[in-house]
């Protein structure tokens, strides 16, 4: 939880004699989401004053789940604040790679897995019998072999595919062009154009 | 944002649900399905339906393999494939073999015979899906959701709704004003209907005022009670009407917002 919360207190500004009347609700809202204040490595305002009467403070503050290695790690870098008067925070948030979902399972449109797959379908949905269904119990028979059946071919036939920086994007420039084209004419064939490159 | 792009979910602090912040996702899960289900156990006022007339039983043939042809034929071959990952394109090649059709026409004709609709196709998979244009995104209703259900349950029940309004069209149940979702009908159809009431109006000197309205949620919310006791009074048979009541019993759906999946919900109100 990061922001700038607008809140001078002596907990996190060394300048400051007093706390304020929000920080404790702060403090209680962070604790209900089980994190705590994080510390800068290199302490310093966070916020300059518009003029040279004001003073400088720390209003911009990082929370985190103390477990998390990016803790207390966190630092100031005024050198690229440009024309704010706020000095951006850096923080290194550590992300397993297990917990990265890069790959997914596809099957390749007019290939042979694909022409395997749906064999795979009409062979199985040909062996069910359903020439005297009678109940709830025999529909129910028939719609669970067909479901084992989809996935059955689905995990047999489908291929492991990776997520990778040269993977083809959901949506590119070509899916703009051709949509504002659509939105510009109103035209059938834009629309179809626009179907045919997403 | 607009509709027909990517929905990435917008970066907000949390859903306010009932003035609370939803820290975690069963607080969240819970706002979104409290949200869609809001006329849940809402008492309906069924005496409405007093008024119509009690029409002439319907005869319901058993369906056809051409019926499910004709009702794949429109089907997209780019729509992405549903939960089962089997896309239209997959049916349609399936479809095209004799036995499997015969085998899936007999599945369906019994499940209006028995009256009963599998539990496999009453599970359904809701996306949450941002609505464009909203000055704020921290309210559940800044979003919507995409009902997701397996392809061949879609084809099944496309083929029993185009029966449904086939006969509610031909024992001219449904309301001639009713244009929205009748076959053959169109928005067109509707602002020539406009045109041609403005413009004998004006034809007689008079002045013509318009009030349009918008029911909320209108399909989310329908009553199923309600619901079945109109399909009576279009007069279709005790097994049909026993279909439709089983079919609407016992559904659940599965909220996803980005990668996570919650818990099944129980859903009784509301179609499509």
């Amino acid at each position: 939880m990061i922001d700038n919360f607008n809140i001078r207190d002596s907990n996190w500004d060394p300048s400051i004699q007093y706390h304020s009347i929000h920080m404790e609700d702060l403090m209680f809202i962070a604790d209900s989401l089980d994190l705590e204040l994080a510390m800068l490595i290199n302490l310093g305002p966070t916020r300059f004053a518009d003029n040279q009467q004001g003073f400088n403070s720390v209003l911009d503050l990082v929370f985190m789940n103390p477990n998390n290695s990016g803790f207390n790690k966190h630092t100031l870098n005024p050198d690229i604040c440009l024309p704010s008067d706020h000095v951006p925070l850096i923080i290194e948030v550590g992300i397993k790679e297990e917990n990265i979902d890069y790959t997914f399972q596809a099957i390749k449109k007019d290939s042979e897995e694909e022409e395997a797959f749906i064999k795979d379908i009409v062979k199985d949905i040909r062996n069910i019998n359903t020439s005297r269904l009678k109940n709830q119990a025999d529909i129910q028979r028939c719609t669970i072999t067909l479901s084992t059946t989809f996935k059955d071919a689905w995990s047999i036939h489908s291929t492991t595919k990776r997520i990778t920086k040269h993977s083809k994007e959901w949506w590119n420039k070509q899916c703009t062009m051709c949509i504002n084209k659509y939105h510009e004419t109103g035209n059938i064939n834009s629309w179809k154009a626009f179907k045919l490159v997403i | 944002m607009n509709w027909v792009r990517k929905k990435n979910l917008p970066a907000i602090e949390a859903i306010y649900h009932k003035d609370h912040p939803c820290n975690n996702l069963t607080a969240l899960w819970n706002a979104l399905h409290s949200l869609y289900n809001s006329a849940e156990n809402r008492s309906i006022n069924m005496r409405l339906l007093d008024r119509i007339n009690q029409y002439d039983d319907i005869d319901w043939p058993p369906f056809t393999g051409q019926e499910f042809i004709n009702a794949i034929a429109k089907c997209s071959n780019t729509s992405l494939p549903g939960p089962d990952h089997v896309t239209w394109r997959h049916l349609k090649t399936l479809i095209s073999d004799k036995t499997c059709l015969s085998k899936i026409v007999n599945i369906t004709n019994t499940c209006i015979t028995v009256g009963y609709w599998p539990d496999q196709f009453k599970e359904s998979t809701s996306v949450i899906i941002p609505k464009p244009n909203k000055a704020s995104y921290n309210i559940p209703k800044a979003f919507r959701p995409i009902v997701l259900l397996n392809t061949m349950d879609k084809l099944i029940e496309k083929v029993i709704s185009h029966r449904l309004q086939f006969h509610l069209s031909a024992n001219k149940f449904l309301d001639p004003n009713q244009l929205g979702g009748i076959r053959q009908w169109s928005t067109i159809d509707a602002e020539m209907y406009l045109m041609h009431l403005i413009c004998t109006s004006w034809a007689k000197e008079c002045h013509i005022s318009i009030i349009a309205f918008d029911i909320v949620q209108f399909f989310p919310l329908l009553n199923h009670d309600f619901l079945h006791l109109c399909l009576a009074k279009a007069g279709l048979n005790a097994n049909v009407l026993r279909f439709f009541r089983n079919y609407h019993s016992n559904r659940s759906t599965t909220y996803v917002w980005n990668n996570f999946t919650s818990q099944k919900f129980a859903t009784s109100i509301g179609v499509g």
